[in-house]
């Protein structure tokens, strides 16, 4: 009966999401080696070594300019770019759902207005431009990538917790639970957060999707991760030059961000349709 | 249908044909330039892109350096110096005029040079006029420069672009619309794109065969690389990705023209911050650095190993590789016996220019190898002067001295890398008050082991002038005597 109640649940989730995950976890999986093994060292530069095209058999996706390690490269960075972006995200999380929570509680009140206009503050700025002038200001590394990032998921999050919380306060339930002598903070917590997590777990695959480009796009202009730890934007800003003789410098971390952010994407996509029943009866 | 479209391609074709061919008849030249010059007066300012534009196509001095680096007449037809060695007597070409007409005499020598030592003024290079006592006009096309003391190189100091002669008439304008006695004329500045020079029908000396000069700037490197291969550049004299030339050598359309620069590129060490204010952990930085790796790695095999602040080229030179050969067990001794403790992490702060950047990482990696703890900061050009060359804040950073025969920067105390030896100088001072050929020659050479045995910075490779341009082009500098992309004697052939 079990079994059979799985593989339904399984079926209810469209094949691209598998497609997604599959790919994924592959990638988490690539980074956690990363932290204990690697084929080679990329701190160590083997300067007689460099510019091996891929198909080697010691350097299966080639050596750079330095003679380091593609793969090793592209493992590291793969580290790197899941780091920050779950960092970021989980910072947006973490301050912007409670922020909306108190706003939709405090509906039509001056401090929801603050709340909100002050998103709206952040909301006027591009996102990347203030990234930038983030880290040009606090100077490059990536500490500062992961916040100037996380500071833009902050509002992300404040709103879309707000819009979703304020449609669970209408219902009676919530009407019941507040006769019951319940407070503002045990009713958001209780009631409004879990019927609100599913659009969460969507933004957030969204949101750690947008993460890994704007790592990428930071460590791209110099300003995210630095020498020597590897990261794909920074592969992809050395390798420029080097195209026309070198492609594969630049090919491996441009197929490497596109495949992760489509996995994380497409995700997202079909555990947004499995969870948001008005898409799911559609499709039944 | 098809024959028509065929028809079209081969109108277009034609067209693109005949446009190319045209083109090459044509007697401008666009110059390509990796960073823009903040104004185009060279008096005023250190950037070395503003001298880039100017020197000897808008501006002239009394003296002028030759490609080779010997130093020729140019405004001054001729000159004497009294027995003592203090007088200078300078006799000025008669028919030098100014490009708004008014002719260029003994006031505007005069003018020139009481502005560029006195009180306020902001010369980037105010040490060439130090030694002058006063400046005398006699006649129209003479002038009698008086020393303080004698100046072995007083003639080669007013060659420097720094040294230009200006009319006091055009003062005001300098920095946006030059006005000079050279064989170009400003035309227009568009700011963040380029400068164009036209041709000065009235030039008093030997007439050039361009009709026209452009300078565009292109930062980034790929730009730059598309569009040398476009053709929209027809020489980029020192373009800014050395991994691409061997593209264009392979191009027929092209030449690649590989000289030499006074560009000392050096592992700049601050020399009153621990742990390098002591002279064995300086010793052991040296011993630690693989040059060859250096230029292999970062310059893509152009460059000169250097083992002081000399350029190879120079007469004076004297090989001192081997005072800081790579050794890397010698220097981990070196580092156990100056007690180098590894929690202190050791700031290497670069600039932008792919030497820094790319050197910085492969040197970072020989220290970590070392056992020196090494954090890279890559910094804008901004950052740097303000931080590094001005604040002095940093421990190890990469850089390029581009100004020729610039030893005596280790003179100064103050100067960024806070290097204070009384010896070396007093041996500046011998230096400057030294004219017999012979003896100078010594004392440079005596300084090139000074500063080596110090071990005051760590000396790495002499920056290679790596150009590109049409194959077309005559006439363009191989070297890089001084900050300059001189025109005068460009010639296009057919």
């Amino acid at each position: 009966m079990k079994n059979i109640s799985l593989t339904k649940k399984i079926k209810q989730f469209p094949y691209i999401f598998w497609f997604g995950l599959i790919i994924t976890i592959f990638i988490f999986f690539v980074s956690f080696i990363s932290i204990i093994w690697t084929p080679y060292d990329i701190t160590v530069l083997n300067i007689q070594d460099k510019l091996i095209p891929p198909g080697n058999t010691l350097h299966l996706l080639g050596t750079d300019h330095f003679g380091r390690d593609i793969a090793s490269m592209i493992m590291l960075g793969a580290k790197t770019s899941l780091l920050v972006a779950f960092t970021a995200t989980f910072l947006g999380i973490v301050l912007g759902v409670p922020l909306g929570l108190v706003a939709a509680s405090r509906a039509g009140d001056p401090l929801d207005d603050i709340i909100m206009r002050g998103n709206d503050l952040i909301f006027a700025f591009p996102a990347l431009v203030i990234a930038i002038l983030i880290t040009a200001i606090l100077g490059p590394s990536i500490t500062n990538a992961i916040i100037a990032i996380g500071i833009f998921n902050i509002p992300v999050f404040a709103r879309i917790t707000r819009g979703a919380a304020l449609s669970v306060f209408t219902l009676d339930f919530i009407l019941a639970a507040r006769v019951c002598g319940k407070n503002h903070i045990q009713i958001c917590i209780e009631h409004v957060l879990p019927n609100i997590m599913s659009i969460l777990i969507v933004q957030s695959t969204i949101q750690f999707s947008l993460g890994i480009l704007a790592e990428s796009g930071l460590s791209y202009v110099g300003l995210g991760t630095q020498p020597p730890m590897a990261s794909w934007g920074r592969m992809l800003a050395d390798s420029q030059t080097m195209i026309s003789f070198a492609p594969h410098l630049a090919l491996a971390p441009g197929i490497s961000i596109i495949v992760t952010v489509l996995a994380i994407n497409i995700m997202g996509d079909g555990l947004r349709d499995y969870l948001d029943p008005k898409l799911r009866k559609k499709s039944a | 249908m098809l024959k028509k479209i065929t028809e079209y391609f081969a109108a277009v074709l034609i067209l693109i044909l005949t446009i190319g061919t045209s083109s090459a008849a044509d007697k401008s030249i666009t110059i390509g330039m990796q960073l823009e010059p903040p104004n185009l007066n060279p008096t005023g300012g250190a950037a070395a892109a503003i001298d880039e534009v100017v020197y000897a196509n808008l501006f002239e001095g009394l003296t002028r350096f030759k490609s080779d680096g010997s130093v020729a007449p140019a405004l001054a037809k001729s000159w004497t110096i009294s027995a003592n060695g203090l007088e200078y007597t300078f006799n000025l070409n008669d028919t030098v005029t100014f490009h708004d007409g008014t002719p260029m005499t003994a006031k505007d020598v005069k003018f020139s040079l009481d502005r560029a030592r006195s009180e306020d003024s902001t010369n980037a290079q105010k040490a060439l006029f130090v030694d002058i006592d006063t400046v005398k006009i006699i006649d129209a096309l003479t002038v009698i420069v008086t020393l303080k003391a004698p100046n072995g190189n007083f003639i080669t100091n007013m060659a420097w672009g720094d040294a230009i002669i200006v009319s006091e008439n055009s003062i005001s304008s300098l920095e946006t619309a030059p006005i000079g006695t050279g064989p170009f004329k400003f035309s227009k500045w568009v700011k963040g794109d380029r400068v164009e020079l036209i041709k000065n029908e009235t030039y008093w000396g030997d007439q050039i065969s361009l009709d026209r000069a452009i300078f565009k700037f292109i930062s980034d490197p790929t730009a730059a690389f598309a569009a040398v291969m476009a053709g929209d550049i027809d020489a980029f004299p020192v373009f800014p990705a050395p991994e691409n030339l061997s593209q264009f050598a392979s191009d027929p359309r092209f030449s690649v023209i590989v000289g030499s620069t006074e560009g000392e590129t050096i592992l700049s060490t601050n020399n009153k911050q621990p742990p390098f204010d002591s002279l064995t952990m300086r010793k052991a930085l040296a011993h630690a650095i693989n040059r060859q790796e250096i230029i292999d790695g970062a310059m893509f095999g152009f460059g000169t190993p250097i083992g002081t602040h000399f350029a190879p080229h120079n007469p004076d030179y004297i090989n001192l590789t081997s005072n800081s050969e790579y050794n890397p067990e010698l220097s981990k001794q070196l580092i156990k016996e100056a007690g180098y403790d590894k929690n202190n992490a050791i700031t290497l702060k670069l600039p932008p220019p792919s030497y820094a950047r790319r050197g910085g990482e492969i040197v970072a990696s020989q220290l970590r190898n070392v056992g020196l703890n090494v954090k890279i900061s890559n910094l804008e050009w901004a950052q740097w002067l303000e931080q590094v060359f001005k604040g002095k804040d940093y421990n190890l950073t990469i850089v390029s001295h581009t100004e020729p025969a610039d030893i005596n920067i280790y003179a100064r105390p103050n100067y960024y890398f806070q290097y204070d030896s009384k010896r070396f100088q007093e041996l500046m001072r011998e230096l400057s008050e030294t004219t017999d050929p012979k003896k100078r020659s010594e004392i440079l050479k005596k300084a090139q082991t000074m500063i080596s045995e110090d071990y005051v910075n760590g000396y790495l490779f002499q920056l290679a002038k790596t150009g590109v341009a049409n194959a077309k082009i005559n006439g363009l500098w191989k070297n890089s005597p001084t900050q300059a992309n001189d025109l005068t004697g460009v010639i296009w052939s057919d």
